[in-house]
């Protein structure tokens, strides 16, 4: 489904992707972890190109989406992002937010969007909210409200960029849920997280990434609790406290 | 109900020394009806107090006040006319100023990047007329940003009085037979003058539309000017009503600058008030009176649109509606 080529990418002097290789198959739940800076938030990013990498190349399916005859714009209907600050449309309701890429994007007319749009929020618990402005919804509503304007557009699959480390505690769940429930359905999942609970009970594979390449990878249980990896050991014993 | 009944039962029973009646009425959002209702109050009374000590003719006032409506027209015709003309304006030169920038660094990174990557914008298929539209747009980017960036300098670094004087000149040298030449040569000059303004205005509006909801536009697979229509513009110009207020009520104010080229807005006027008929202290009360009684109403109105077409959470917080104010009350009472 999401195949990654040795993909470089630097900022000036700074080379924050060195020769990535990733393979997601249709269906699988991938999880990232790896400490800050280690750029996985930039792998995401080439992923749906609002980030292009300086070499390498990243396929969706069958489609060569770093060829130059790619339009980024449908590179990023094919995959869904969810970010850590949610970045809901702070001037639209949870409805409009979910609305807007189905008609401006999508074409449908208002009516048929609204539909859909609807039926998505409730997807994520949130039909009872449609009519709320981003401020007057928790966090975790928020990150709902953002995975359901992500999954309207019907991506082939999902990328989620640290999506519970903005929420306090106890709306983290809610949003793993979710989650967890869209993998159940079988839906392709790239996520950089540091959940162990979610990478244990949704993801087939972890990877671990450090200093712009991935280090190691394997089942959860193997990272976890066997890690090989020097670095690999000193992040996860970080990570479980 | 509930809150109140529980603040009432909370609220230790002693008397209310005055001082916090008033403070509980400002806090109740009374502040402005205050500030105006004094500021009349005190005109008023002055007034009264200077009219019996022989200053001030009372007489006068009563008598050449409707002389001052048709000026008054003539002013807020030319404010409005020429503050929206300046919009309009504004828009592009605010959008180049804005995004300029960014467009020269990513070209600069793309031919750094190599060749390959310059041409990855173009679709499959894609017409080559909208490539050539595009390869144009950009070739005209940098002369757009520099005469935008000078125009507004010019315009931000000289005196209105200058700038009026050379429209002035300029049109009336062009075209001296234009019916009312005098006020389209007013109209144009402030126009001209308020676009600096407001350009730089809304640069700074699109600018502070955070960078994740653009991310969040892209995300969703919106091309640059649906993002632009659609979340830019909808955000930034809620962030710059305070601002745009402002260049509003100075254009206003401006207007009196006019009488100089003979426009009969207020300050002329009340010069034709004041000078032939030695009554100048009456006829420039007048007028000051005139332009307070319309820019107040005007940026409580403002206000009150700001106000109601607020977005929870969105720009600076403006918790003085009445209700806050009682909510605010339920809790800390």
């Amino acid at each position: 489904m999401i195949q990654v080529r040795q993909v470089h990418k630097s900022y000036g002097d700074l080379h924050v992707l060195k020769g990535v290789n990733l393979e997601i198959a249709k269906g699988q739940v991938m999880c990232m972890i790896g400490p800050s800076g280690s750029g996985k938030s930039t792998l995401l990013r080439c992923i749906n190109l609002l980030i292009h990498p300086d070499k390498g190349d990243i396929y969706i399916g069958d489609v060569r989406i770093t060829s130059p005859e790619i339009r980024p714009e449908w590179v990023r209907q094919q995959v869904g992002m969810v970010f850590q600050s949610f970045n809901l449309f702070t001037h639209l309701s949870a409805l409009k937010n979910v609305m807007l890429g189905l008609t401006r994007v999508k074409k449908m007319d208002s009516e048929e969007a609204r539909r859909k749009a609807t039926w998505d929020l409730q997807r994520v618990g949130l039909g009872d909210k449609l009519d709320a402005y981003p401020a007057q919804l928790s966090g975790g509503q928020q990150q709902r409200v953002a995975i359901a304007r992500a999954l309207a557009m019907d991506p082939m699959a999902m990328l989620f960029d640290e999506p519970t480390s903005a929420l306090d505690p106890e709306y983290i769940h809610e949003v793993l849920d979710v989650m967890t429930q869209l993998a159940n359905e079988g839906m392709t999942m790239l996520v950089v997280t540091h959940e162990m609970g979610f990478a244990k009970n949704a993801a087939s594979e972890v990877v671990f990434m450090d200093q712009g390449q991935i280090v190691e990878h394997g089942t959860p249980v193997e990272i976890f609790e066997r890690p090989g990896h020097d670095r690999t050991k000193a992040f996860v014993s970080k990570i479980l406290g | 109900m509930g809150t109140q009944d529980a603040s009432r039962v909370k609220v230790p029973r002693r008397a209310i020394p005055s001082w916090r009646i008033v403070s509980s009425a400002v806090k109740a959002h009374n502040l402005s009806a205050l500030a105006v209702g004094g500021f009349l109050g005190t005109c008023i009374l002055l007034t009264f107090l200077l009219g019996t000590a022989g200053v001030l003719e009372l007489g006068f006032i009563y008598t050449n006040w409707g002389t001052l409506w048709g000026p008054a027209w003539t002013s807020l015709v030319l404010t409005v006319t020429s503050f929206l003309l300046g919009l309009a304006l504004a828009t592009p030169l605010g959008v180049v100023r804005a995004y300029a920038p960014a467009i020269f660094r990513r070209t600069r990174e793309e031919k750094k990047a190599g060749a390959s990557r310059a041409g990855r914008r173009r679709a499959v298929g894609e017409r080559s007329s909208r490539r050539a539209r595009g390869t144009i747009r950009k070739a005209l980017l940098a002369p757009a940003y520099g005469l935008a960036t000078g125009y507004i300098e010019a315009i931000r670094g000289t005196p209105f009085y200058v700038q009026m004087w050379i429209v002035f000149y300029l049109i009336s040298l062009i075209w001296p037979r234009l019916p009312n030449l005098f006020f389209i040569i007013g109209l144009v000059a402030l126009t001209l003058s308020t676009v600096g303004y407001q350009a730089e205005v809304l640069r700074a509006g699109f600018q502070s539309v955070g960078q994740g909801q653009i991310d969040a536009a892209k995300a969703v697979g919106m091309r640059g000017r649906q993002i632009f229509a659609h979340v830019t513009l909808p955000q930034g110009l809620r962030l710059v009503v305070l601002p745009l207020t402002n260049e509003w009520i100075g254009l206003f104010k401006t207007t009196s600058i006019l009488n100089f080229i003979s426009v009969q807005e207020l300050m002329f006027q009340a010069q034709e008030l004041g000078g032939p008929q030695a009554h100048p202290i009456e006829a420039f009360l007048m007028v000051a009176v005139m332009y307070f009684a319309i820019l107040m109403p005007l940026s409580r109105v403002v206000t009150y649109i700001e106000r109601k077409k607020r977005i929870p959470g969105l720009g600076t917080p403006m918790d003085v509606t009445r209700a806050a104010a009682r909510r605010r009350a339920g809790v800390t009472v």
